[in-house]
């Protein structure tokens, strides 16, 4: 009898401190955001390879623009950053801020409905517009003297892209008469393009510019061709359930002082290259 | 006195050291070559202006005397003949030449760096890379497609604006016109017209003789801005087109000069030798019309040809026969193709032959950018891009435009002989003395 009473005490003990403790938290701040300062760091979901000038390992350092941004959203914060480039894909990176095991995903994301639907997206950091790097000789076949805009509208072609990244969704409601390759990475991307598996590659503006900078030796047989009216807003994911994390990461990016663009970035991606030649 | 200065001033002796020295100094202090490019735009500039009124006097008298004549349509027969004839010869000369020294060369990875980086036009110098942009809504902000409308080139519907453009092409066939409606009924007052137009000729003749006198300086001027202007980097890169565009303008030259000499009949050394003035200016100018005047009275005063054929089928036929440019643009349709690895056959080469010809009629009084431009219809008709290869060809065409004048003049020099008679009195002295000259016009 004892015994049943002693195990009730200690349920009702038990449960009323939880209580308590519960309540008191519930005092102190948001729930999402007690949870991160509680643990000390943020958890941030970024690709395994490197995208300069995002995000690059230098001398044994993280660095780019998506790093720095990492950095002030734990800033204000207040705990460190804690990377986690265990993705292979774009989409991984997607994922794991889906199933909680990261907190925000900054990497180069594109904003799309499918991803829309499963975590929450942060105001843009960047805006990119659409670009197609062509195999300048199948544009000349295909096109055969056509308005450059009425191909490219009517295109039904073959487009590569890189495998489980925005520019797959992209493709298809762009450019639906077109048949879409995936490949795993831009350099196989760019690969196809150059021995004419694919007529055109397909990301953004500065992706395709930055192959002319990389391998000026490619230029003879590829063309960029930038899509003026179809643009990539590159923003932070956030897990759906963390609003008030979204409101400290979109406050982080409107109190930047300007929202950056192809130039910006080709600039950023220039001084970074010279640097590491400089070394 | 001017006659020994000028003779000094023009002698090959003396212009060969004065094109190294200005190699050297382009090549050297690239600083000073640019600082001198004006002088040599000035000389240019004086040497268009008189152009212009020379050209207008010149074809309408030239086609007023020949229309006149009995044996015009015999002119206009050989005229038709020839000129497409020698397009023909000269285009399948060029892929002769093309076959023999490949344009493309055998390009190494750094070789297709440097070009690529001269697609994106100086992307390391911190330009930006050129881009096209296209709307996938259908709005009018697209890449406005160029659409070359021939036949708008050769007619103006204002004679005096067409003048003041300094659009050759649209002078000379209102000229023909003119000068054929002149022809019609030839009474005194037509009689006094053409002694005030030969007045005018006369003068203009006079102040080219002038400005020839500068040439050394403009020449210096000329060459060592264009060296430091295209550097060194892109000359090594296209080499090879440039030496296959050369060598064959440099044939079809020493073909011309052989036909010269063997239609005046005198040796081709001599025909070099009386031509020696048109030869400078041709190579060093870059200008064909300012070439015309001199060429013309090389022609006529050195090697006899008749007056009335020269002065009309010279600034004719630089203006419509484009030798050189349909050689130009069956070279670089070759190039292409190499660069772009494509196997031409029979039918490929044989359109390449037809739209070379074609693009040369419509390169007709065009020149430098423009003319390079035009490969595009060549590389249309082929289905090879022309997009990357016109910024490499406008990159060297400084070098190679000279080649192109050179050959033009040369070239219709050529042809003028073939058409034309030699006028009765040969003269047969080696050298023809200024006062014989100056007597002749």
């Amino acid at each position: 009898m004892f015994g049943v009473f002693k195990n009730l005490l200690t349920v009702v003990v038990v449960t009323s401190l939880s209580f308590c403790a519960t309540f008191a938290e519930a005092q102190v701040g948001p729930p999402d955001i007690e949870s991160i300062t509680k643990q000390g760091y943020i958890v941030v979901a970024m690709l395994g390879s490197d995208n300069a000038p995002f995000f690059s390992v230098k001398d044994g350092e993280l660095v780019g623009i998506d790093v720095d941004l990492a950095k002030s959203i734990a800033a204000d914060l207040g705990v460190q950053p804690r990377f986690d480039r265990s993705a292979k894909s774009f989409d991984e990176v997607i994922e794991l801020v889906r199933s909680g095991k990261a907190d925000i995903g900054v990497s180069k994301l594109s904003r799309t409905g499918a991803r829309a639907r499963v975590v929450a997206f942060s105001n843009p950091y960047v805006t990119l517009r659409h670009a197609l790097l062509f195999n300048r000789l199948k544009l000349a076949q295909q096109a055969q003297g056509m308005d450059l805009g009425d191909y490219i509208r009517h295109f039904h072609g073959t487009l590569g892209v890189i495998e489980k990244s925005a520019y797959e969704t992209f493709a298809k409601s762009y450019f639906p008469e077109g048949k879409i390759v995936s490949l795993k990475n831009w350099d196989a991307v760019i690969d196809a393009t150059l021995n004419g598996t694919v007529d055109a590659a397909y990301r953004d503006e500065f992706a395709v510019r930055a192959v002319a900078f990389d391998k000026p030796e490619t230029s003879i047989q590829l063309r960029a061709i930038t899509i003026n009216d179809a643009r990539s807003a590159i923003s932070v994911a956030v897990e759906w359930n963390k609003p008030m994390l979204l409101a400290i990461v979109n406050q982080v990016i409107d109190d930047r002082p300007s929202k950056m663009n192809a130039d910006d970035v080709m600039g950023l991606y220039r001084a970074s290259i010279a640097t590491a030649e400089a070394h | 006195m001017t006659g020994k200065i000028r003779k000094i001033l023009l002698s090959p002796l003396f212009l060969l050291p004065v094109v190294c020295l200005s190699i050297i100094v382009g090549v050297k202090y690239p600083a000073i070559g640019k600082a001198l490019s004006p002088v040599g735009t000035y000389y240019i500039n004086l040497m268009k202006m008189i152009v212009l009124p020379y050209l207008f006097v010149t074809i309408t008298l030239g086609i007023a005397r020949v229309a006149s004549n009995p044996k015009a349509a015999e002119y206009i027969r050989r005229i038709v003949i020839t000129y497409p004839l020698a397009l023909i010869f000269v285009a399948f000369f060029g892929v002769g030449i093309a076959l023999l020294l490949p344009p493309a060369g055998y390009g190494d990875g750094s070789t297709m760096a440097a070009l690529g980086n001269m697609v994106n036009g100086g992307l390391s110098g911190g330009t930006s890379v050129s881009n096209d942009v296209v709307s996938l809504a259908n709005t009018t902000s697209d890449v406005p497609t160029e659409h070359l409308k021939i036949l708008d080139r050769f007619v103006t519907n204002n004679i005096f604006a067409a003048l003041s453009e300094g659009d050759t092409l649209k002078v000379v066939i209102f000229c023909i016109i003119f000068g054929a409606s002149l022809a019609k009924e030839i009474d005194g007052d037509t009689e006094d017209l053409f002694e005030m137009f030969k007045v005018v000729q006369g003068s203009c003749v006079q102040v080219i003789y002038w400005l020839t006198l500068m040439l050394p300086f403009a020449l210096f001027s000329m060459v060592s801005a264009q060296v430091a202007v295209v550097g060194v980097g892109p000359l090594l890169s296209l080499a090879p087109f440039m030496i296959t565009q050369i060598s064959g303008s440099l044939c079809l030259i020493a073909i011309s000069v052989i036909i010269i000499g063997l239609r005046a009949r005198i040796s081709p050394w001599q025909a070099a030798i009386r031509l020696r003035e048109t030869f400078m200016l041709a190579l060093t100018t870059q200008s064909v019309v300012a070439c015309i005047p001199t060429a013309v009275r090389d022609m006529t005063g050195k090697l006899g040809f008749s007056t009335a054929g020269s002065d009309l089928l010279l600034p004719l036929g630089t203006t419509i026969c484009r030798l050189a440019s349909t050689q130009y643009f069956v070279i670089g349709a070759i190039f292409a193709a190499q660069i772009y690895g494509i196997d031409l056959d029979l039918s490929k080469y044989a359109t390449i032959i037809v739209f070379s010809v074609a693009a040369g009629v419509a390169s007709s009084g065009s020149s430098g950018a423009v003319t390079v431009v035009l490969i595009s219809i060549v590389l249309d008709s082929i289905h090879l891009p022309s997009e990357a290869i016109i910024p490499l060809f406008i990159a060297v065409d400084p070098i190679v435009t000279m080649f192109r004048v050179f050959l033009l003049v040369l070239g219709t020099c050529a042809t003028t002989s073939i058409i034309i008679p030699q006028s009765n009195e040969i003269r047969t002295k080696s050298t023809v003395s200024l006062t014989l000259n100056t007597a002749d016009r």
